[in-house]
């Protein structure tokens, strides 16, 4: 395959997903200029293959993570940590990983109290170095 | 699963299981004391005798491997060889005041649960946040229908199905003089195979 092939199908695999995210996540891209969100797509790809995501269905789901997510899940530590751990969790194919957040985190609502609680399960070194 | 612990329990466990998290994240290396740590703490917050149940219920009702148990086992599969076919039942030899309840009890012991044990209801409910961080951290897989699944509903499911199956040889032993059980023992071992079944009296108080 020729780099002009390649490109070309790298070109249309990311304006394919910037499509499909406009479509689905209207309302979270509608102020997203098609540069900003070609980038978002490009760097989505990119994270999801470290991860063994290959088939732009999953891709898809990954990269919208970040949109279906309220701000109070995003800023999660808990809802963060295990999600990284499950994405992680490269023995499970790509579905299932994605089923589990989209099943068992997603829905979540953040509580604070409870997080304090579970805290040692999901406290990483690093924020432990930081206090 | 038949472990019958007084009020608070789950908590108490809870926090112990939590300060181990947080040793293990800070000391990765050192040698874990989470089993006598935790029957210290429940036998200093409620009592002696509720460390007891919890041990007494692990070692002889807990199933966390399906090998487990394997004179509970074997009975089990024997009985479940001939309590379809009338004749081969028959052959057992049980009193005639035992056979025809034993038969239905066995039946109702290795049968689906009817009283909705907690087996038939794992994945019912969202998960808390206590167990969706299990689920995470351990890989815990409700889908994996394999031999031996990574979740909790395996190990419930078995410690069930253990605990019923107990209970009905507690009763059908009962009912059965030393003489009777001996019988039992001789008439089931046709059925049995090549290798020697051990005394019913055994079901339940042997180890792997």
């Amino acid at each position: 395959m020729t780099d002009d092939a390649t490109t070309n199908i790298s070109e249309l695999r990311v304006a394919g997903l910037v499509a499909a995210i406009r479509r689905s996540h209207p309302d979270r891209t509608s102020n997203v200029s098609d540069d900003a969100l070609e980038r978002f797509v490009r760097e989505g790809i990119q994270a999801a293959a470290t991860l063994g995501l290959a088939d732009d269905g999953l891709v898809l789901r990954f990269m919208c993570l970040p949109l279906v997510l309220s701000p109070e899940q995003r800023t999660s530590p808990m809802i963060h940590a295990l999600a990284t751990r499950v994405l992680d969790r490269t023995e499970w194919e790509g579905r299932k990983r994605l089923d589990f957040i989209y099943r068992h985190l997603v829905p979540r609502t953040p509580s604070p109290e409870s997080e304090s609680y579970l805290r040692p399960f999901f406290h990483t070194d690093a924020e432990d170095n930081a206090q | 699963m038949r472990l019958h612990v007084p009020g608070g329990f789950v908590p108490v466990v809870r926090d112990v299981i939590l300060r181990r998290a947080s040793l293990e994240r800070k000391q990765p290396l050192q040698p874990s004391y989470f089993v006598p740590e935790t029957l210290e703490v429940i036998a200093r917050t409620f009592d002696e005798d509720t460390c007891v149940r919890l041990i007494r219920w692990g070692r002889t009702i807990f199933t966390y491997k399906r090998s487990e148990y394997p004179t509970l086992r074997r009975w089990c599969d024997v009985l479940y060889a001939v309590a379809g076919d009338e004749a081969r039942w028959r052959a057992l030899r049980l009193p005639p005041d035992v056979s025809d309840e034993a038969r239905r009890r066995f039946a109702a012991a290795v049968g689906p649960a009817a009283d909705g044990s907690a087996a038939d209801h794992v994945g019912d409910e969202p998960l808390s946040d206590w167990d969706v961080c299990l689920y995470a951290l351990r890989g815990f897989d409700d889908e994996d229908l394999g031999k031996d699944p990574n979740g909790p509903s395996r190990w419930v499911g078995d410690t069930v199905q253990t605990a019923r199956r107990l209970e009905y040889w507690s009763w059908l032993l009962s009912r059965l003089s030393a003489e009777r059980q001996h019988e039992l023992l001789t008439a089931a071992s046709e059925f049995a195979g090549d290798e020697p079944l051990r005394h019913p009296r055994l079901i339940g108080i042997d180890d792997d």
